[in-house]
């Protein structure tokens, strides 16, 4: 039992050293550092903001209000963007970095130590996870100082809705990493998922709007469920689902989404092995 | 470390799912890079994989190395299955594998070192002093906080072969591990690979420089199309050709019998033609003897040589004699 204590010790400092050393790497390019966590700001949610505060009639959202029960769009907006910001993180901080660490040449002599393959994913996702948190503090400033943006306390709420969504997302992560170690030219698949998967959740718009089929994906996604909750918790928003639902079907889907990733990454680490492809840049 | 008929056959093109499904042939061609590998490597030895490039040696490495399934065959590393327990494999090794790329230029040597140390496992109060120690044993102390993209090829090499140390391993796997390097610092890898073995610890390289395979190992095992074709010590593998010398020639206006009159005083390993002058690589007992009579019979043939060079047999030409073929080719 020992033994198992401080072999998960172990992992856990190299889950900390992969975070640092991705760390360290992006301090060193400042205007790397400014693009990933500013840019979804500057880029996506300021303009978007702006363009809802266009439509506003008194400040509120009519459209927005009939159909998802809360006429406030920057909150609405705010809130799925901060569970896109999760998803970014596992698409791109976790799954595409392997990309990047093999045209560098340093998976391989990752994958020549002891560590836990999946070690290697969640040190990746803890650093993925530092840079979207100083992403949100400051989206969340920005909403509350420019755009007035005010949320309930209630939104604590839903912390396990969060919290659950997370572990979900954490499957599909793995999911994504294994694809992007066996696909040649991964960057098209991780966009346009990524793209569909945050459309899918409603992260810029209520998911009624969606057409059926879509409609069904979202459905099927964790993001969709967090992303209503919070909404209904922090700004009053009518739900898609009786809450305990949602709850559930989030349960549901962590429960399933983490055990398979965690097995498609296994598969997918053997398909390396007999391909030799983890050198390949 | 041993391997057993061990095979590996890479598969060139796709075969889509939908192929699978109906099941249709599999057409893809089949390579092998592989071809039923048997060796023992003692403890504490340096033990050579000599050939060209293609030959099937980095392969073998990779499949020991745990980054490759064999095909068939079996692999034990310290007697641990590489197939069965990867993981308990790659807590015994070293490697230097993947050149001096592999590592983060934009950290310093020992923050490389930091980060890979988490990954072996090395317990927090040890790390400092093995990061200190392996920067020691290839002499980087001194620059250990420059970025790496400040360093010469020559020490990137170097502190690949740190990392590689870190876990104080006892084996050591090196993929070519001077290529690309300056003689001098291919010259300071050598050296640092020879202490390794006065420090008891066992060592697998591969390399296509036989001058390097001479120097270094207790053993080589030539590879030529993923097979060995000869496994000994250096010495034992040259005596194999019987001769003490070789004795290169270039010869003009090649008359008709000049190579068979001079093959009746010793062996011809190589002719070929090139810039209109007749090449032989002939491997004598004695170059002192056979040179005066290479002249006696040229000029009987009716050909002039145009140039002699005497040089010691190497495993090159043991390379040459096995297959026919010179290792660059």
């Amino acid at each position: 039992m020992a033994g198992r204590t401080g072999a998960w010790a172990l992992e856990a400092r190299a889950i900390v050293a992969i975070t640092r050393k991705d760390l360290r790497i992006l301090t060193r390019y400042p205007l790397e550092v400014f693009n990933q966590i500013g840019q979804p700001i500057y880029q996506f949610v300021i303009p978007s903001l702006l363009l809802g505060a266009t439509f506003a009639v008194g400040g509120r959202a009519v459209g927005l209000e009939e159909t998802a029960g809360t006429g406030d769009v920057a909150g609405f907006l705010i809130l799925g963007m901060l569970v896109a910001y999760l998803v970014g993180a596992a698409f791109w901080g976790i799954g595409y970095s392997f990309k990047r660490e093999m045209d560098q040449a340093t998976l391989e002599p990752a994958w020549l130590t002891p560590v836990a393959r999946e070690t290697l994913v969640l040190g990746r996702g803890l650093s993925a996870l530092v840079l979207s948190a100083i992403g949100i503090v400051l989206m969340l400033a920005i909403a509350v100082a420019l755009f007035g943006v005010r949320l309930s306390p209630a939104i604590v709420l839903a912390v396990p809705a969060f919290l659950l969504a997370a572990l979900a997302v954490l499957g599909v992560a793995f999911l994504i990493s294994s694809a992007v170690l066996l696909i040649k030219e991964p960057v098209f698949w991780v966009d346009a998922s990524d793209a569909l998967f945050a459309a899918a959740s409603g992260v810029m718009f209520p998911i009624t709007v969606l057409p059926g089929f879509l409609k069904l994906v979202s459905f099927a996604l964790p993001t969709t469920y967090a992303i209503d909750l919070l909404r209904v918790t922090g700004l009053g928003a009518r739900p898609l689902l009786d809450p305990v639902l949602q709850y559930a079907a989030l349960a549901m889907l962590a429960a399933i989404l983490l055990p398979l990733g965690r097995a498609v990454f296994a598969w997918a680490d053997r398909r390396l092995r007999e391909q030799g492809t983890v050198g390949q840049h | 470390m041993d391997a057993r008929a061990l095979t590996k056959v890479f598969e060139r093109g796709r075969r889509t799912w939908i192929q699978r499904l109906r099941r249709e042939p599999d057409h893809r061609e089949r390579f092998v890079a592989v071809d039923g590998i048997e060796l023992r490597v003692e403890q504490g030895e340096i033990f050579g994989m000599l050939g060209p490039n293609g030959a099937g040696k980095t392969t073998t490495m990779r499949i020991l190395a745990t980054l490759l399934l064999p095909t068939s065959g079996a692999a034990r590393v310290l007697g641990i299955d590489v197939r069965e327990q990867p993981r308990e494999v790659r807590r015994r090794f070293g490697a230097v594998l993947s050149g001096e790329r592999s590592l983060y230029w934009k950290l310093t040597a020992r923050e490389n070192l930091e980060y890979f140390a988490a990954l072996y496992h090395l317990p927090p109060r040890r790390t400092r002093e093995r990061i200190e120690s392996v920067l020691d044993a290839v002499k980087l102390t001194d620059r250990a906080d420059d970025y790496v993209e400040r360093y010469s090829m020559g020490m990137r090499q170097r502190l690949v072969l740190a990392r590689a140390l870190l876990p104080d391993p006892p084996l050591l796997l090196l993929d070519e591990p001077t290529v690309g390097l300056d003689p001098q610092a291919a010259r300071d890898m050598r050296e640092r690979v020879l202490e390794l073995r006065s420090e008891g610890k066992t060592v697998l390289l591969t390399t296509h420089y036989m001058e390097e395979a001479d120097q270094l190992c207790d053993r080589v095992a030539i590879i030529d199309h993923g097979r060995i074709v000869a496994l000994d010590t250096p010495t034992a593998l040259k005596r194999t050709i019987q001769a003490e010398e070789v004795v290169r020639l270039e010869i003009a206006a090649e008359a008709d019998g000049v190579v068979s009159r001079l093959s009746e005083n010793a062996q011809v390993a190589r002719q070929e033609r090139a810039d209109g002058l007749l090449h032989l690589t002939m491997h004598t007992v004695s170059a002192r003897d056979f040179v005066p009579r290479a002249f006696d019979a040229a000029r009987a043939a009716g050909a002039t040589i145009k140039h002699v060079e005497v040089v010691p047999v190497t495993l090159e030409d043991v390379f040459l004699a096995l297959t026919g073929r010179a290792l660059r080719e």
